[in-house]
Parts: structure tokens; C-alpha cells; sequence
């Protein structure tokens, strides 16, 4: 930094405290907000909060299990998890959709299994699938080599097999510069032993 | 006139009966078997080849069977016209079929003075042998082609069976020796004017021109190196000394001298020397000169002894010359001449038994026993003599500084005993030929030694050494005098020891043999039997021998890169550097490169043979190409081309440099594609393992996503069913 920037700092301590101020408010209302948002929803259609809340619990736990920060088995889970409970807030929306009807599906051994089992079967996907892909990851790659080892086949024998020196002396230059930089390490405790020596 | 002829056939029956052949077109000529000198083997070898054999014109140009105009006999020998290494045959003109020829075919192992014979072929100079055309032809006795040069036979017989015939008096044996003389003076003027020396003058080598016996002339000199095949009474002392191969050219001094001790020999009528070993004959001679040992008290003739006198004068200033013999056949009186005597000693230096109180004997002697000359040299004992008995302080000073620079360098120079030996005798007797280990050679016979070593299948190693060491150089910069007199030697020691001092094709003792002799054939294993002496003639013959030779080998090896680079003047140095390369490709391509350039200089005749040669080893070069593709496609060029023969498109389809560009960048491309396939597959793979982030997060989300799906499917089942 330079002097002058320093100076303009000293001259104006106030905006910038300022201007840190506004942040953790902002943030310190959030929660708030969301609370207030919240309330209103709950207050607003108790209903399928409820019936939200008692079919959607395996996504709640998958949630907090899952410590990932793509949250991709929280999304396999929400997704199935969706799939069981919209029948039921289907039905909720399309007939009487008071709190009444909501405690008979959530109540109903039959719908909450469905929300349920449907919630595990996201979890089940989340187990099966991804093995399946990265097999099939493996096998296009493979192909995918193939592929360009056949071009490089081809490159060689239509140039011979010193269109290849390019990589070889590559490889020989790395090589050199790892066994260059084992020795740095090497010679290192040496002159780290000889100057404890001294 | 046919009776003439006959007789000087030999008058035999069958050379009769070729002389009727010819007359009818008809050339089943009966064998011949006159010669006792022939043998067995040869005979076989003669008896198989029934039929005359061309001879094919040789020149600068490429040889064509249209100058087929000769013709040699294989089955009639002529052994009275024999050189020392060419056997003679017969030979007919078929345009003009009376000129009575003989054709002597040279031996390939030996050198010959192919400049010389350029030189002389077609002419007539007065008393010397005509050569009537040369070229090669295919014989059978050395299963090669082989050099045939065509003569005028002489009209009488050999000068030597004449003086040893008994018919004639010692009278007309002396007008005979005066006619010699007199006939030397027109053919050696006759030689000097085209700058030949004749260096082959002996009793068995000079005839009659005619039967009357009333003129002479000289025969071959050109079948061998000069002075090669003489005895060494017909050598001076300096000459004679040198190995046989290594004499040199000499002047017309050496001729002269030639030409008297020839007839010291045929005068005294006898073979006396053929008892003594050659070194003897050299050792009398420095001890008690030339005339002393080839003439003193033999000749009946005092007359004739003072013209060999002065014709066997060792040194050189104080030896006749031809206008001095001329003055002599005048009987003019000739003027002596003043030289510097050799200076003697007051006391001798005993060295290996003899009492040397001469320079030149000690030098001589010295020459002989290296190991005994080391040890006087290093004792002193050689200075003492030279400043103490000899009075000569500046050869003294010489001696003793040479000396001091050789223990100085004796560490670095591996043979620095022989190369002392070898200074000191330079400066003891600069007039000798120079001498390492065991050779000896004059200044211009550096090069015909060579070649005798190398075409003898000899190591020349020693020669090599010689000029690495810079022998030669210090004799020719002995001092300033000699440095101004010998420029152009100086040049061409530097230049050879430059080509020495460079190991790769073109260079090395392969080109110093071809720079030095510019008349010797190639000497490459592939061609040797083809006796190639011009680069024109080089392409045609490797297109020749395709079929007969190892394909699997490159065209241009050692010799021929040095043959080319000798004969082609233009500048080379590239290709020669290409071709000496490690790597293959560079070096196909180099051959490639430098046939092309003979092509373009020499002809467009399509080389059909010598390209599918070359073709099938350019691989090395293709591979240069990265690209597959661009390799077929090149390489199915190739057989295309190779049926036009034509080595300048198969040089343009290989070295393209389009293609090469082209290569270039799609070779970039490529290299760029697989480091990019590499880094995705290195990606796949570590995105695909299972327990990757990235798959675990996949599926995670495939799950949810799928979960998701259903509750909308469901859901919207339950909407519609209401």
C-alpha cells in the first residue's frame, strides 16, 4: 500500500465503519425475516405444513446427514421424498384442504408409506446409481483412449515412431527436474546438519 | 616386297599366312609358337583366344567401337619387340593394312608414362619409334582391358643382336656405335622439343630402321615408368640409386648417359656386370666413377673412350651434352669444362668397414646401414669428420643443428631417428635421392614411386610418411637457392602433403596418386579391370559393369571419389565432405550429388545400369523423409526414372526441397497432434478412474438429476390422470 491510501484510510475511519456496519445487520435480520415468513406460511395454509412437515421428515434427516456441500443426497431424497407427498397434498389441494383431511393422510398407514418408502427409494438411487455412472464414466473413457491411441498409432506410422519424441524427452525433462529437486531436498538437511554443526 | 616383309616377321610360315588373311578378309590365323620367353601359362592363355581382339580408342571422349580400326593377334606373339614388362603381338591397321605393326601390351601392375605417350602418339620423330595410335583392348591373359599401344615395327633387327652376332668386325661395330651416337643426337632434340626424356635407352631397346643397317632408331619409353626396367649401368649414379620405380623423369642429360654406357656395353661385347649386385655397380661407381667402371681399358677404340668420357660424366655440369657430341662427330674439338671437383678428405671416416673420405661414398654407404649411420651421427662423430678431415664448417654447423632440432623434437616425432638420418643425408649429398627407411626417390619420382607401390598392391605408407614429416619439403627448401628453383615442387609437396593431411574420400594417398600421375588408371576395386584413365570414360563403364559387380556397394569409393576430384577441376569440396559423412543418408546423397555433376559435365548418354544401381541405394537418403506417404511416393518414382537412365531427375525427386518443406511442416503437424492426443488421453484417463473427483461428482449429480426426473415424471402422470 502507499502512503496516500493510508492517509485517505486515517482521514475517513468513520464510512468505513460504516459501510461494515450495514453487513451483520443485514445478516442478523435474516433469520428473522425467515422466521416471519415462516409464521405467515404456517399461519397461512397449516394444512400442507403440516402434512409437508410429517411426509417430508426423510429429507429433513437426509439433510442433516448429509455433510456434502452439493447436497446431492438431500436432493435424491427431497426429490422421491416430493414424488410420495404429492399425491396426498394433490388430494389436500383439490378437495376440502383443511386440517382435518391433512391428519387423515398423514394418518393413513397407506399414504405415509408411500411418502416414505417413495423418500427411500431416493435413497436408494442415491446408493445404485452413482456406481452404475462412474462404471460407464470408465468405459466411455476407455473408449475415448482407444480412440486417441489409435490417432497416435496412426501419427506413428504414417511420421515413425519419433513423432513420439516430443513426449519421451518431455518425460525425460520431468524426470530430470523431480531427481533435480530430490536433491535439492537431499542436499538440504545437510546444509541444515552443517550449519547446526557449526 | 612380300619377301621383305616376311623377313621382318621372323620369315615364318605362319606370318606369311597372315599376310594372305588379311588380304582375303579372313582371320582365322594359325597359332604361333616362336617364343621360348613365354610361358606355359601365358601360352594356355593365348591358345584360348583364337580370335584378333579390337582395340578401343581411348581419349578424353567417351570410347566408341567405331574407332575399332586395330587389331592384335594374341596367337602371334612378336617376343624380339618385347619391352621389359610389355609382351609385343601382332597388330594390323585395317585402313591401312600393309604398315607392318606390333602392338606391346602393358602389364596393369605397372605404371605407365601415359603423358608421354599422348604426347607421341600419331607422330614421327625422326629416330624414334613411331606410335601409331593406343587404346585398350581386352586380354586375355590378365582378364582385364588392358593398355595396347600400337608401334611401327622398326625395319631391321635389335641393335644388341647385332654387336653380340659374330659376322660382323669390331670395324663396322664402332661406325655402328658413331651411327648411335649421331641418331641420339636427332631423337633425343626430337623428344626435348615435346619435352619427353626417352629414360629407356639399352642395347635391347634400339634397332635398324632398315636392313641396310644405315640408320637407327629408339624404341618404346613409354610402357614403364622412367629408368624402371634399366639396368644400373644405364642409370647415373643419383638415378640409379632411387628405386626402380622411383627414378624420375630426369633431363636429357640422363639420356645422354644413357646412350654411352649403352654403347660401352655393346662395345665391350660381354654381360660383365650381371656378376655384381646392383649396389656394387653404384658403389664402384662413386668410388671410381662412372667411366672408370663402365669403360676404363675395355674399348680398343681410344676415339670412341673420349666421347663416353665425356658422355659418363657423374656430375652433371661437366657431362656432355648433345651439341658437344655433335661438335665430337665433327671432329671439332670440344671444350673442357670447368666444375667443382669433390672435395676429399684429409682422412677417412671408417663407417661399416669402408674408409669414406668422399661426401658421396659416405652418404651412399650410410643409405645402406641406417642403424650404424644413427649411431655417428649421434656420437659426433660425422661433425668431427666434417669440420676436422673434410674442413667444411658450414656442413658441420648444418649436421650438428639438425641434430639439435631432432632431440629437441624426439618426443613428439615418432620416427625421428630415420627422419635425422634422413636430413643429414639431404644435406650431406643433395643430389642423391631422398631416403626414408627403405626408400629412395628422386624429386620427380616421387609420384611414379608411388604409383609403383600402390599398383604392385604394396603398402605406401612409407612414401606418405615421407611427405607427412616434410622430407621432401626440406630437400626442396634446402636453401635459397633451391627454393627459388624449385616453386613449383614446393607447391605440389604442399599440395599433396594437404591432401594426406585429409582422410575422407577424395583426399588422402588415393588422390596423391592420381594428382601425381595423371596417366594412371583407376585403381578401384570395382573398375580396375575396365583401365580407366579419363573421367568421361567412368560413368559409361560403371553403367557397364552393373551386372558383374556387387550392387549392394556404393559406385564411388575411396579411389574413384579421388579419380574424380583429380580429373573434374571444378570444386567438389561439398560432395567429397557429403560422402565422407557417418551418416548414410548424407553420404547416398553426396554420391548421388557427384555423379550427377560427372553426368552434366561429361555427356547425356542415359546411364540405364548405373542408375538402377544407384537407385536401389538411395533408401538411406528416402528415409530422410519423415513422412511414409512421401516415402512411397518417391520410391515409386524411382523405377520411372531409372528407365530414362538419367541420375540428375532421380537427384531432383530425392532432393525435392519442396518435399523437404512439405516434410518439414507435416512433420511439425504431427508431432503437435500426438503431444495434443497424449495430454487428452493422460486427461480421459484421470477423469475415468472411479474414484476421481470428477466421476464421483458425475454420478453424484447423474443420481440427483435422475431422482429429479422421476419426481417430474410422477408427478406430472398424477396431474394428467386428474
Amino acid at each position: 500500500m502507499t502512503e496516500e491510501t493510508n492517509n485517505q484510510e486515517e482521514k475517513n475511519p468513520r464510512v468505513t465503519e460504516e459501510t461494515d456496519g450495514e453487513e451483520p445487520k443485514k445478516r442478523s435480520l435474516q433469520p428473522l425475516l425467515w422466521v416471519i415468513f415462516i409464521a405467515i406460511i404456517i399461519l397461512a395454509f397449516p394444512e400442507t405444513v403440516m402434512l409437508l412437515f410429517i411426509g417430508m421428515l426423510p429429507t429433513f434427516v437426509a439433510f442433516i446427514i448429509d455433510r456434502s456441500p452439493q447436497k446431492y443426497l438431500t436432493c435424491c431424497v427431497c426429490a422421491m421424498n416430493v414424488t410420495g407427498v404429492f399425491p396426498g397434498i394433490h388430494e389436500l389441494w383439490t378437495t376440502q384442504n383443511n386440517i382435518a383431511l391433512a391428519l387423515k393422510i398423514v394418518t393413513n398407514i397407506f399414504d405415509l408409506s408411500l411418502m416414505y418408502l417413495s423418500a427411500a427409494m431416493g435413497w436408494f438411487i442415491y446408493s445404485i446409481v452413482p456406481p452404475i455412472i462412474r462404471i460407464f464414466i470408465k468405459i466411455i473413457g476407455q473408449q475415448r483412449i482407444n480412440l486417441l491411441r489409435g490417432q497416435q498409432q496412426n501419427l506413428t506410422y504414417e511420421w515413425g515412431k519419433d513423432v513420439a519424441n516430443i513426449i519421451i524427452s518431455k518425460d525425460i525433462e520431468k524426470k530430470s527436474n523431480s531427481n533435480q529437486q530430490n536433491n535439492e531436498i537431499k542436499e538440504k538437511p545437510n546444509i541444515a546438519q552443517s550449519s547446526a554443526g557449526r | 616386297m612380300v619377301d621383305a616383309i616376311n623377313k621382318l616377321d621372323g620369315g615364318s610360315e605362319p606370318d606369311s599366312n597372315l599376310k594372305e588373311n588379311k588380304l582375303t578378309g579372313q582371320l582365322s590365323v594359325p597359332i604361333l609358337k616362336t617364343s621360348s620367353q613365354i610361358s606355359p601359362e601365358n601360352d594356355a592363355a593365348i591358345m584360348t583366344a583364337q580370335k584378333p581382339i579390337s582395340l578401343i580408342k581411348i581419349d578424353a571422349e567417351i570410347p566408341t567401337k567405331s574407332a575399332e580400326r586395330y587389331e592384335v593377334y594374341p596367337n602371334l606373339p612378336l617376343p624380339e619387340y618385347d619391352s621389359e614388362t610389355a609382351k609385343a603381338f601382332t597388330a594390323i591397321d585395317k585402313m591401312q593394312p600393309d604398315l607392318l605393326l606390333f602392338c606391346l601390351i602393358c602389364d596393369p601392375n605397372i605404371p605407365i608414362r601415359f603423358d608421354e605417350l599422348k604426347k607421341l602418339s600419331g607422330r614421327s620423330l625422326g629416330n624414334n619409334i613411331i606410335v601409331e595410335n593406343y587404346g585398350n583392348l581386352d586380354w586375355p591373359l590378365y582378364e582385364q582391358q588392358c593398355l595396347g599401344i600400337i608401334f611401327q615395327r622398326p625395319g631391321g633387327q635389335s641393335i644388341d643382336k647385332y654387336f653380340k652376332s659374330e659376322e660382323f668386325s669390331d670395324q663396322k661395330k664402332l661406325e655402328i656405335a658413331e651411327l648411335i651416337l649421331l641418331s641420339s643426337i636427332t631423337a633425343l632434340r626430337n623428344l626435348d622439343k615435346l619435352g619427353v626424356t626417352h629414360r629407356s635407352i639399352r642395347p635391347n631397346n634400339i634397332y635398324f630402321s632398315d636392313l641396310g643397317h644405315e640408320d637407327i632408331i629408339f624404341g618404346e619409353c613409354v610402357t614403364t615408368p622412367p629408368g624402371f626396367s634399366q639396368s644400373l649401368e644405364l642409370e647415373t649414379i643419383e638415378r640409379g640409386i632411387a628405386d626402380e620405380g622411383s627414378r624420375g623423369n630426369g633431363d636429357v642429360s640422363d639420356d645422354v648417359y644413357a646412350v654411352a654406357a649403352t654403347i660401352s656395353i655393346l662395345l665391350r661385347n660381354t654381360s660383365s656386370f650381371n656378376t655384381l649386385a646392383n649396389d656394387q655397380i653404384s658403389f664402384n661407381k662413386i668410388i671410381k666413377n662412372s667411366f672408370n667402371t663402365l669403360v676404363e681399358g675395355r674399348l680398343k677404340s681410344q676415339k670412341i673412350s673420349k666421347v663416353l668420357e665425356g658422355m659418363l660424366q657423374d656430375n652433371i655440369e661437366g657431362r656432355w651434352g648433345l651439341n658437344d657430341i655433335e661438335l665430337w662427330l665433327g671432329e671439332e674439338i670440344i671444350p673442357s669444362r670447368g666444375y667443382e671437383r669433390e672435395s676429399r678428405a684429409s682422412k677417412g671416416l671408417l663407417f661399416d668397414g669402408v674408409e669414406c673420405f668422399t661426401k658421396l661414398t659416405l652418404a651412399y654407404s650410410m643409405s645402406r646401414n641406417r642403424s650404424k649411420a644413427i649411431e655417428i651421427i649421434k656420437s659426433e662423430a660425422l661433425t668431427n669428420w666434417c669440420e676436422k678431415s673434410l674442413r667444411d664448417k658450414v656442413l658441420a654447423s648444418k649436421i650438428s643443428q639438425v641434430t639439435d632440432d631432432s632431440i629437441l623434437q624426439k618426443d613428439r616425432a615418432k620416427y625421428a631417428d630415420e627422419l635425422l638420418l634422413s636430413k643429414i643425408l639431404i644435406i650431406l649429398c643433395p643430389t642423391y635421392p631422398i631416403s626414408y627407411k627403405n626408400i629412395q626417390y628422386t624429386l620427380d619420382g616421387f609420384g611414379s614411386g608411388l604409383a609403383t607401390e600402390l599398383l604392385r598392391g604394396g603398402d605406401a605408407k612409407i612414401y606418405t610418411e615421407s611427405i607427412s614429416l616434410g622430407l621432401l619439403n626440406f630437400r626442396l627448401q634446402l636453401n635459397s637457392d633451391e627454393k627459388v628453383k624449385n616453386e613449383d615442387k614446393i607447391e605440389i609437396a604442399n599440395k599433396i602433403s594437404r591432401y594426406l593431411q585429409k582422410a575422407g574420400p577424395g583426399f588422402g594417398v588415393e588422390r596423391c596418386l592420381y594428382e601425381l600421375n595423371p596417366g594412371c588408371p583407376c585403381q578401384s576395386p570395382i573398375i580396375i579391370k575396365e583401365n580407366i584413365f579419363f573421367s568421361s570414360m567412368l560413368l559409361p563403364t560403371l553403367d557397364k559393369i552393373v551386372g558383374i559387380t556387387d550392387t549392394q556397394k556404393s559406385p564411388v569409393d575411396r579411389h574413384i571419389a579421388a579419380f574424380i576430384a583429380t580429373k573434374i577441376k571444378d570444386d567438389l569440396e561439398q560432395h567429397l565432405s557429403e560422402i565422407g559423412d557417418f551418416d548414410k543418408s548424407i553420404q547416398t546423397l553426396g554420391m548421388l550429388k557427384l555423379l550427377v555433376h560427372i553426368q552434366n559435365n561429361s555427356s547425356s548418354v542415359p546411364l540405364l545400369g548405373l542408375a538402377k544401381w544407384v537407385g536401389g541405394l538411395m533408401k538411406p537418403s528416402i528415409r530422410v523423409y519423415k513422412s511414409r506417404k512421401l516415402r512411397k511416393d518417391i520410391e515409386s518414382g524411382i523405377p520411372q526414372i531409372i528407365r530414362n537412365g538419367n541420375l540428375g531427375e532421380l537427384l531432383k525427386l530425392i532432393d525435392d526441397p519442396s518435399h523437404k518443406e512439405e516434410d518439414k511442416i507435416g512433420y511439425q503437424t504431427a508431432m503437435n497432434e500426438y503431444k495434443e492426443a497424449e495430454e487428452a488421453i493422460l486427461k480421459t484417463e484421470k477423469n475415468s478412474n472411479p474414484e476421481s473427483e470428477i466421476a464421483v461428482k458425475t454420478s453424484k449429480q447423474a443420481a440427483s438429476v435422475i431422482s429429479i426426473l422421476i419426481m417430474v415424471f410422477i408427478s406430472s402422470l398424477i396431474l394428467l390422470a386428474n
